[in-house]
């Protein structure tokens, strides 16, 4: 069951059970011994209960890290991932939105979606994120390299 | 600090035959006035910052004003004193630092220091006109300029040393920039908010501190409107750079995202985490600035830090599973157990509760609860290692 649908124009459900989609997470998720936080995997205070996560059909998980890296605010320690039907029996559900308009001064990532979180009650949120989280360290990391800076042979 | 400093008095030293004596040809006047035009360019423009809906008062520029106090033998050893309006006084005295610094770096291989409050076109006259102070020299003259007082080493101005300067300042990028784009710079914006670092000099006379931050960088900043802070000031100062770690919060000024100094200070904490990888991790949080996650992230709160240090010495006490320690977008702290098999938090909120969570794998609904008792907090997290 699928609780609070309600889509934009432009934005897609995501129904292959077994695609996999991809997080980035960034340094502050991540402490010194390697463990990553719950939040890592839920919204922060830029994505209006949107977090951002790539398509495994659309891009590899290298190219959503180096994207990442390069284009957002933060760098991309590692790249993590549930798949679109551990989202769905969590109860909620994953969005393509590579139809909606780019808002001006933004960028999109090739192959990006969200998981929704939005109209979601704080400790809802927290269980999400929970969930979400249980299944990604389950898997484990996806194995990527850093990225170099352009002109950098070796990162 | 400056002891050696006549307060308020500014040595210009003019060598060379002409000078010779203690005579003050009149046409070498035009090059302490170029000094007391650069002081009131700065002045005019922290006035304005200060008043951005106001004119310039019409008596401001005359009462920034420099006079002869004396010329001593020798050389043209000249004393310059300012007029001092006491309304205008802070201005002129931040001014005064601003024309200094900017002589200083022109005159040195030091970055040209950038002045937030002046507007690009302002920039550029108070340019032009520290680039004109030396242009009547000739050959064998020079000008000792002190910036730090009369006994310290001065800036010597020569016509080679001049023509070096003036390149500098000629600021060969700001000239790319075409004039309707500068006039859109937004300029200084203010904000309430905390910087973490050491505070490394202190000006009693003039209410200002210097911090300097983890990464070298020196932020300045005033405690004008509370001068209470002097004695916390006192205690924490240490000019190596070893003293103690250091909060300060106030009307931190910044100018496309760089940091410019605090306009106002309003608290001075001193920031003591334990000598333990928790510590270290809780300090690096204190000094995380707002934004800290790209969007909107507050900064984690001295009353989250105090609760997470107290939660975590407990963890450690009662031999609780080392957890996973990190800060929140509303300034809190996450503290939590995380496994494939289910995950354990306690998010400490910027107010200082305890807000506890726990899910296990397979489960329809976790547990929520939330408490001000920092033993339920530790019972709750012990109940984990169960």
């Amino acid at each position: 069951m699928i609780a609070d649908l309600e889509l934009l124009e432009g934005e897609q459900l995501m129904s292959t059970a077994e695609e996999l989609v991809f997080r980035q997470i960034a340094p502050h998720m991540l402490s010194d011994d390697g463990k990553i936080a719950t939040t890592a995997f839920g919204p922060n205070t830029s994505d209006d209960n949107k977090p951002s996560y790539s398509r495994s059909s659309l891009v590899s998980a290298q190219e959503a890290r180096d994207w990442h890296t390069q284009n957002a605010s933060s760098l991309s320690l590692g790249v993590w991932g549930v798949t679109v039907g551990e989202v769905i029996a969590s109860e909620r559900h994953v969005v393509d939105d590579s139809a909606c308009p780019v808002p001006e001064g933004k960028k999109r990532a090739p192959g990006h979606c969200f998981v929704d979180f939005r109209g979601l009650s704080r400790p809802a949120r927290k269980e999400l994120r929970a969930r979400l989280h249980m299944h990604a360290m389950e898997r484990g990391e996806i194995p990527t390299e850093s990225t170099t800076e352009d002109g950098q042979l070796f990162a | 600090m400056g002891e050696e400093r006549e307060p308020g008095v500014k040595r210009v030293r003019l060598t060379g035959a002409r000078f010779e004596g203690g005579r003050l040809p009149v046409d070498s006047l035009i090059e302490l006035q170029k000094y007391q035009e650069v002081v009131r360019i700065a002045a005019a423009a922290e006035w304005r910052q200060a008043h951005p809906d106001d004119k310039l008062p019409m008596d401001f520029e005359e009462s920034v004003s420099l006079t002869i106090d004396r010329i001593d033998d020798g050389s043209a050893d000249v004393f310059l004193i300012f007029e001092q309006t006491a309304i205008y006084a802070e201005y002129q005295a931040e001014a005064q630092d601003a024309a200094d610094a900017i002589i200083v770096a022109a005159y040195s291989d030091a970055p040209i220091p950038e002045l937030p409050s002046l507007t690009p076109k302002e920039d550029v006259q108070f340019r032009e006109t520290v680039a004109g102070i030396g242009a009547t020299l000739l050959p064998g003259q020079s000008i000792e300029f002190y910036p730090d007082g009369s006994d310290m080493s001065p800036v010597s101005i020569t016509i080679a040393t001049h023509k070096e300067a003036v390149e500098r300042l000629s600021g060969v990028d700001d000239f790319l920039v075409a004039p309707d784009e500068g006039a859109k710079e937004p300029g200084l914006q203010v904000a309430e908010e905390s910087l973490v670092g050491r505070v490394t000099a202190l000006d009693a006379d003039r209410m200002r501190f210097t911090l300097t931050l983890g990464d070298g960088e020196e932020v300045h900043g005033f405690y004008k409107t509370q001068p209470a802070l002097l004695e916390d000031f006192r205690k924490l100062v240490n000019s190596t750079a070893e003293g103690p770690l250091t909060r300060i919060t106030g009307d931190l000024q910044t100018r496309a995202g760089q940091i410019f100094r605090f306009r106002e200070t309003s608290t001075v904490e001193q920031v003591q985490f334990d000598n333990t990888a928790w510590g270290a991790r809780l300090a690096e949080f204190a000094a995380l600035r707002s934004g800290w996650d790209g969007g909107t992230a507050e900064q984690i709160t001295s009353t989250a830090l105090d609760a997470a240090q107290k939660l975590l010495q407990g963890i450690d006490r009662a031999q609780i599973e080392r957890p996973g320690v990190f800060p929140t977008d509303e300034g809190g702290v996450l503290i939590e157990w995380s496994k494939t098999s289910g995950v354990r938090s306690i998010e400490i909120l910027a107010d200082g509760n305890f807000e506890m969570f726990s899910l296990s794998r397979g489960e329809k609904n976790g547990e929520h609860s939330e408490t001000r008792d920092l033993t339920n907090a530790i019972a709750f997290a012990g109940a984990g290692n169960a």
